[in-house]
């Protein structure tokens, strides 16, 4: 009986590490799509010669997009989830632009990307 | 008796429990791996990106200053994810992490990839971006100004649109007049046809070096709607798009925010700048605006000149440019002007060619004048002198004409036989041993009478020579120039009209072969320093002075520069020129490839010389020749252009009148040279490593 409820212990244990386990590979996952999706999202604002709108765009917060910017992936898009992208652009000078790529999904951020853009 | 199956339980609980806890570690371990390597992924990419944004930065920095040779080491982004690392080392101690600046250079430098790697104009750069543990490192070689695409005449975004006389073409350098074949490409992929050319007179051609394509996925035969002039091996659609540059052209009008030009003066005239010259509004100069060497003109608004751009520099512009092409061809092969405007740019021209045409049809008797600005000329050569028959009262204009063309070609055929055109010294040499022949050619263009000319004995060899060129005693007229000048001047057209471009352009004819020692002013002789200034030394006189050669008072140039023997190959009698240095064999050079750059069949075609960029559309009308390339990058954000040859959006092309696109490589290799130190680096090569 002694075994038995030994073994009952720790299968609880055991069952629980392997739920975190498996838990932690989905958000690896999760993060991992996450971050190609912010890296889409640089690099398609990095293939428009023109039109680069400095401002704030928050695509979990409806945010539209001006003109065409920021482009798709923005504001969302589902791989699995639905992840959500917020874009920041900012002009350091007459020749830069600092941009940053935030991703998140409904309930928790995910990664962030930053980068200089050349104007 | 024993129950030895006792503690077989406690056996099984410890046997199971080692299985589910390895089990156990095993799902931990690859939980713990997964996600470090997720971590180590993200980071990978966050240091590439700040490899990027370092890359970004340097370039930005050496587009402010080309000299800069600073470092940065851990330079955070501002959100503190990552970090980026560069700095600079001389050529020969440069290691795989270095940057190489070699901006300024005029002779290749060494890098880390071996010797003569980072070309002259260039930099070699490398940045090293750093997220948690990862480090991801980028190399960049840039070049001073617009990596132009080789081969490329035209590099247009929209629709080409040509009418009328169409030459796309190429060469090696000015001097090397070897064809090389030039292409026109549009990036676009809209449907319908991208590329149209339609006669404007049964006599006009279209003529296409290379090829024409489009990156449109369509078949050729719905691209392109050229009315069969061209065969359709040289059509070809689905091709690449091309990477055109994107210069930041008002980060570089803003940048000469603090040197304002000059004020333009309203009433008419020629304008000449130097340096930096910054205007925050519209300009508009009226009459010929000349860049002394190295200026810099930015305009932050529209730029009009009515009259050319010439000269050695650069044209900025944040909105639409409009310029007439120049009566005069621009000596020099690093004599071209870099024109970047964000906005449309029409470049004019004065159907001159249309306007000769239309004269030698209608063939008047035109009459050499013996006053005004020939007037010195006949005080030097009067017609009765020596009773020279070649200098008829009255002359047909087709005669004037032809003569003039035949004469002009039969001297770059003897440039081009020469077979050194990159030799200055043999290419002179080889000018002084046909000197005869160049003699007589010079009579029929210009003012070369050598007073008892040798063309008036019946039995020279220099009369031979050009009446088998002409066609017979009949046809010989001499000095045509100024017989076309004076008809010309003589129609009293306005500064802007196709007579008045004309006679600047038969002028200039004239002042390049006319005698060496001749001028429009004979008081204004230069100065010689040789040992025995005389007749012949005075000539040569001229080309010592080539520095200053100013073509309204300086001698005849061209005869100047080849009527004299050097030391070793002097004829009885003949003094002998210096031997050439080397600045001087590169003037020889010079003065050849102004010549050569007339393009016979359309001499009155005007003249620009360098590179085009726009965001807008392109027009060039009204007989133009380009000499140079024409990038045209459109922004769709910018309007349309509507003038009287149509509408065009941005990245259109439209070539119409007599129009002449030649890509000339040398001007391009390693970037556009004059861009370089004001604000535009463009990336030659982009390497991840």
């Amino acid at each position: 009986m002694l075994c038995i409820g030994l073994l009952a212990v720790l299968m609880v244990f055991v069952f629980s590490v392997i739920v975190g386990g498996l838990q932690m590979q989905t958000r690896a996952e999760s993060v991992e799509q996450a971050s190609s999706v912010a890296r889409e999202q640089i690099e398609s604002i990095k293939a428009r010669p023109f039109e680069i709108i400095e401002g704030s765009f928050d695509g979990k917060a409806g945010s539209p997009a001006l003109d065409g910017f920021p482009p798709p992936p923005y504001p969302s898009v589902i791989r699995g989830a639905e992840y959500f992208l917020s874009v920041d652009v900012v002009a350091v000078d007459e020749r830069v632009w600092y941009c940053k790529v935030a991703v998140e999904t409904s309930d928790r951020r995910m990664t962030t990307m930053e980068t200089y853009l050349k104007r | 008796m024993i129950d030895t199956r006792k503690g077989f339980a406690l056996v099984y609980f410890l046997l199971i429990s080692l299985i589910i806890v390895m089990m156990t570690g095993a799902v931990l371990t690859m939980g713990h791996e997964g996600l470090a390597a997720t971590r180590s992924g993200v980071d990978a990419n966050r240091a590439l990106y700040a490899a990027e944004a370092g890359m970004t930065d340097l370039i930005a920095k050496l587009e402010r200053d080309p000299a800069f040779s600073g470092s940065a080491d851990e330079l955070e982004l501002s959100d503190k994810t990552s970090r980026y690392s560069f700095e600079f080392q001389a050529p020969s101690a440069a290691t795989a992490l270095q940057c190489v600046n070699n901006l300024a250079g005029d002779a290749p430098v060494d890098s880390y990839r071996g010797p003569g790697t980072v070309p002259p104009h260039s930099a070699l750069l490398v940045v090293t971006g750093r997220s948690g543990l990862s480090a991801r490192t980028v190399e960049a070689l840039v070049v001073s100004g617009l990596d132009v695409i080789v081969d490329d005449a035209i590099t247009a975004t929209g629709k080409i649109t040509m009418e009328g006389d169409v030459r796309i073409n190429g060469r090696k350098s000015l001097t090397d007049t070897h064809a090389l074949e030039a292409n026109m490409h549009t990036n676009s992929r809209d449907s319908g046809y991208l590329v149209t050319y339609r006669r404007q007179e049964s006599s006009d051609a279209f003529e296409v070096t290379g090829q024409l394509t489009a990156s449109s996925s369509e078949p050729a035969a719905t691209v392109f709607d050229v009315a069969g002039a061209v065969g359709s091996s040289k059509l070809q659609s689905n091709t690449p798009q091309k990477n055109l540059p994107t210069p930041n052209i008002v980060a570089m009008v803003s940048d000469g925010a603090g040197s304002p030009g000059p004020a333009i003066p309203a009433l008419p005239g020629e304008v000449r700048l130097a340096g930096t010259n910054h205007y925050g509004t519209d300009v508009t100069v009226n009459g010929d605006l000349v860049l002394e060497e190295g200026t810099l003109l930015l305009v932050d608004g529209n730029l009009t000149v009515n009259g050319s751009i010439s000269g050695k520099g650069q044209v900025v512009v944040t909105g639409n440019t409009e310029f007439y092409g120049d009566a005069e061809v621009a000596h020099g092969l690093d004599d071209y002007v870099s024109l970047l405007s964000q906005g449309h740019v029409v470049l004019k021209g004065f159907q001159g060619q249309r306007y000769m045409n239309g004269l030698a049809a209608a063939n008047p008797t035109l009459t050499r004048d013996t006053s005004g600005l020939f007037a010195p000329f006949v005080a030097a050569n009067p017609p009765s002198s020596t009773g020279s028959p070649f200098y008829p009262p009255s002359v047909p204009a087709d005669l004037a004409w032809s003569n003039l063309q035949l004469s002009l070609s039969e001297v770059q055929q003897i440039i081009q036989s020469a077979g050194s055109p990159h030799d200055g010294n043999a290419l002179r040499e080889y000018l002084f041993q046909r000197e005869t022949d160049l003699d007589a050619l010079m009579a029929v263009i210009a003012n070369h009478d050598h007073g008892a000319t040798s063309i008036d004995d019946p039995s020279s060899s220099e009369r031979t020579y050009i009446l088998g060129l002409l066609g017979g005693a009949g046809n010989l007229t001499l000095d045509n120039s100024s017989i076309l000048a004076t008809y010309m001047r003589d129609q009293g057209g306005g500064p802007l009209s196709a007579s008045t471009f004309l006679q600047d352009r038969f002028v200039h004819l004239g002042d390049l072969f006319r005698q060496g020692q001749s001028r429009r002013d004979l008081s204004l002789l230069p100065a010689y320093s040789g040992p025995a200034p005389g007749l012949i030394l005075a000539s040569w006189g001229v080309f010592e002075n080539y520095g200053t050669w100013d073509p309204a008072t300086g001698g005849g140039i061209f005869d100047s520069m080849q009527s004299q023997p050097v030391e070793g190959t002097i004829p009885p009698g003949l003094d002998a020129a210096p031997p050439l240095t080397a600045e001087q064999r590169e003037h020889v050079l010079d003065i050849a490839q102004g010549v050569l750059q007339f393009e016979i069949d359309r001499l009155g075609a005007a003249h620009f010389k360098g590179v085009v960029y726009t965001s807008g559309a392109f027009v060039a009308t009204d007989d133009v020749i380009v000499r140079g390339s024409v990038l045209v990058n459109g922004n769709p954000k910018l309007g349309e252009l509507v003038i009287d040859e149509g509408t065009f959006q941005p990245g259109d092309v439209g070539l119409f009148g007599f129009t002449t696109l030649t890509y000339v490589e040398e001007f391009f290799h390693d970037g556009v040279h004059n861009l370089a130190g004001n604000g535009a680096l463009d990336i030659k090569r982009w390497t991840a490593r």
